[in-house]
């Protein structure tokens, strides 16, 4: 049986890695009209950097391995760019991070958008800011990821939903966002909400469920908190909120320009809320 | 026929001959083009590979052009057009610009593919290429008109060529960490192979020894074993025993049926994990909980055998204080108690296996045998895990009556039956 088993680990390990050719391809496009546009991004691994372009373009640039197989499906009429780089075309561990992947999203400036984007190991920059952001989610695995909000959004924008695996999480500046309401879903790791910027909603609700991970939020002390908390073996800091009720405070809640209505549902995990000028 | 009627058909020769016998120093997009329909642009794409390198003109009534240079030949949508000296001047100032238009928007895009001058030495072969190329230029019409510069900008032309080196760069480090890669494996696999050949060289004397090695060695690990499942049984008392206590109810009440369950969920053990493990990798944050999912299964699993042992075991002791003492334990030791009197018993079909295990023959057996009792043991105090969920199901551990309550009462008045858990607790309170 040793002598079996020794032998299928041979021959496994004799399985000789040939080195991987990186393609590029770029494409830009016009986003002709003036309805909503929907983006959906699938990048299983490598970088990924998501920027605001001029005007009505978006441009898709990537650099990948001969073995996986891109897609980008723009649809003029249904106003919809599906973008996937996925699967991982028989590469595993070390290779995969050797190979230099890297997708870069130029979104259209000038458009409403609807942006969906998932992907799994290694880095992502993405910056929304001064888009038309009317809804955004963003489904990060095990890598590390900030998204930022670099300029405030314009139009409406109504929900941005992330979902956190086991990753080092940012999200900056979401203060330039507008977004009415913003949840984060986190298993594990360290995440970030920073509420900086210029264009928080009068009443933003900020909906956040996290099991083992660690959740820190850096919110201005002129946005007033209303903090409701579910937790099991979690530990929720105050940072100077005051009970009324079942609920916790900042001072002065009442009469902030702009507030923040925290739910947390945590297991395991911690929240911590920190406050600057 | 005037002189300028004369000159004409010349020139028409000339212009048809002399292209194609003698090689050219001529700018080629000034050539006469083979002209398209003419289409107006939305968007470009550009695909470079080591092969080919293509760009698209996306259309505005849905179409597209490709236009892609690879191994020789000029396709257009995948229909070859023309063909061309490959690793040339024209492959060069082809992929030149590919990479140019791929910084430009669709408007500037078509603006430089329509100044696109290429100048160099041509053959028949390549001007032709050229002009096929540049007649599909031709038949592109920009959404807006804008102006370009010609050939990309000094510090782009630098950028490009730096990133073309460095792509060349990274392509040569790939295959050298592929190359060491496939260095240490073969090294490894050499080691590997070496060693399995010293291992296995002199065929060694095959004995069957008993689990606890030697005489000595042999009844130290019995007696750690003993130590260590009586401080789980301690630990159990207090925060599970009622739920042992239910177990053994099952364990003395259905013990066949207990051993049966146990026996056919154990082959269902990896297929119930792969399920979990499956079910949980359909989503990404699932993925991320697998290896806690692996490590609860096995905890769970653990606590499953460990617990249905410790249940046989009260079963066991607790038939063993009543032969001695008449009862069973009143006092509130008396499950751990009992539990120690089992562990002694169900561990005690070790001690021919460790005492003989040096006979040849009869100590293998006697191994054999004592592994096959321990296994029937946990497996029946498995089956019993899982018909009573963990010990929280008592429909199997109903009939139990305790034994010290006076038989005439009993034929009297039968009373409820109850479990030992329930009993001791009355017992307790």
């Amino acid at each position: 049986m040793k002598r079996v088993f020794l032998t299928i680990l041979l021959a496994a390990m004799a399985h000789p890695l040939s080195a991987q050719e990186l393609l590029s391809r770029v494409e830009t496009r016009k986003v002709d009209g003036n309805g909503l546009f929907k983006v959906d991004v699938s990048f299983a691994v490598g970088e990924l950097l998501v920027r605001p372009a001029d005007g009505r373009l978006y441009r898709v640039a990537m650099d990948y391995a001969d073995v996986f197989d891109p897609t980008i499906r723009f649809d003029p009429a249904g106003r919809s760019l599906s973008i996937k780089l996925d699967g991982e075309g028989g590469l595993h561990g070390e290779d995969l991070e050797d190979l230099g992947q890297r997708l870069s999203l130029d979104l259209p400036r000038n458009v409403p958008l609807d942006l969906t984007l998932e992907f799994g190991a290694l880095e992502a920059d993405i910056d929304l800011g001064e888009l038309m952001l009317r809804t955004g989610k963003i489904r990060a695995g095990a890598s590390h990821t900030t998204v930022s909000f670099s300029g405030a959004t314009r139009g409406v924008c109504e929900r941005l939903d992330f979902e956190v695996g086991a990753a080092e999480f940012e999200a900056l500046q979401l203060g330039n966002s507008g977004c009415r309401e913003i949840s984060l879903k986190g298993a594990v790791g360290e995440m970030t909400l920073d509420f900086s910027g210029e264009r928080l909603a009068s009443e933003t609700r900020l909906f956040i469920k996290v099991g083992l991970g660690e959740v820190r939020l850096r919110i201005p002390e002129a946005v007033g908190i209303l903090l409701n908390a579910d937790r099991f073996l979690a530990s929720v800091s105050r940072a100077g909120l005051v009970k009324q009720g079942s609920a916790f405070v900042s001072p002065g809640y009442d009469g902030a320009k702009a507030k923040l209505i925290i739910e947390v549902d945590a297991a395991l995990g911690s929240v911590e809320i920190e406050r600057f000028r | 026929m005037s002189h300028r009627n004369l000159l004409a058909p010349l020139g028409l020769v000339l212009a048809l001959v002399i292209p194609a016998t003698l090689p050219a120093q001529t700018a080629v997009a000034a050539a006469a083009p083979q002209v398209a329909d003419q289409a107006v642009v939305t968007g470009t794409s550009s695909s470079v590979s080591a092969r080919e390198a293509s760009l698209t003109f996306f259309l505005s009534d849905g179409g597209q052009r490709v236009i892609t240079l690879r191994d020789g030949a000029v396709l257009v949508n995948g229909e070859q057009i023309a063909t061309y000296a490959t690793d040339g001047d024209v492959e060069r100032e082809w992929r030149r610009l590919v990479a140019w238009t791929a910084t430009l928007s669709p408007d500037e895009a078509v603006a430089a593919s329509r100044d696109w001058a290429v100048e160099g030495s041509f053959d028949g072969q390549d001007q032709a290429a050229l002009r096929a190329i540049t007649g599909q230029f031709a038949a592109l019409t920009p959404d807006e008109v804008v102006t370009v510069a010609h050939g990309p900008p000094e510090h782009l032309e630098e950028a490009l060529v730096a990133a073309a080196e460095a792509r060349e760069a990274g392509r040569i480090a790939r295959d050298e960490i592929a190359r060491v890669r496939d260095v240490i494996r073969v090294n490894v696999r050499d080691r590997v192979r070496d060693n399995v050949r010293i291992a296995v060289g002199p065929e060694p004397h095959v004995s069957m020894v008993t689990p606890f090695g030697g005489l000595a060695s042999g009844l130290l690990g019995l007696g750690g074993t003993f130590a260590a499942l009586c401080a789980i049984a301690f630990g159990a008392s207090f925060f599970a025993g009622k739920q042992i206590d239910v177990m053994a109810d099952t364990v003395s009440t259905s013990f066949g049926r207990s051993f049966f369950v146990g026996l056919f969920a154990q082959p269902l053990i990896l297929p119930a994990l792969v399920a979990v493990l499956v079910g949980l990798t359909l989503t990404v944050i699932g993925i991320l909980l697998v290896p806690v999912a692996i490590v609860a299964f096995a905890a769970t699993l653990a606590a499953a055998v460990v617990g249905g042992y410790l249940a046989v075991a009260r079963v066991a002791g607790s038939g063993l204080m009543q032969r001695l003492r008449g009862h069973h334990g009143t006092h509130p030791l008396g499950l751990l108690q009992s539990i120690a009197w089992g562990l002694a018993i169900v561990l005690a079909v070790w001690l021919p296996a460790i005492l003989l295990g040096w006979l040849p023959v009869a100590g293998d057996a006697l191994v054999w045998l004592a592994a096959l009792v321990t296994w029937g043991l946990a497996t029946t105090g498995f089956g019993a895990a899982v018909l009573t969920r963990g010990g929280v199901r008592t429909t199997f551990g109903r009939r139990f009556k305790p034994p010290e309550l006076p038989a005439a009462t009993m034929f009297e008045h039968p009373g409820p039956e109850i479990s030992t858990g329930e009993w001791l607790s009355s017992k307790a309170r």
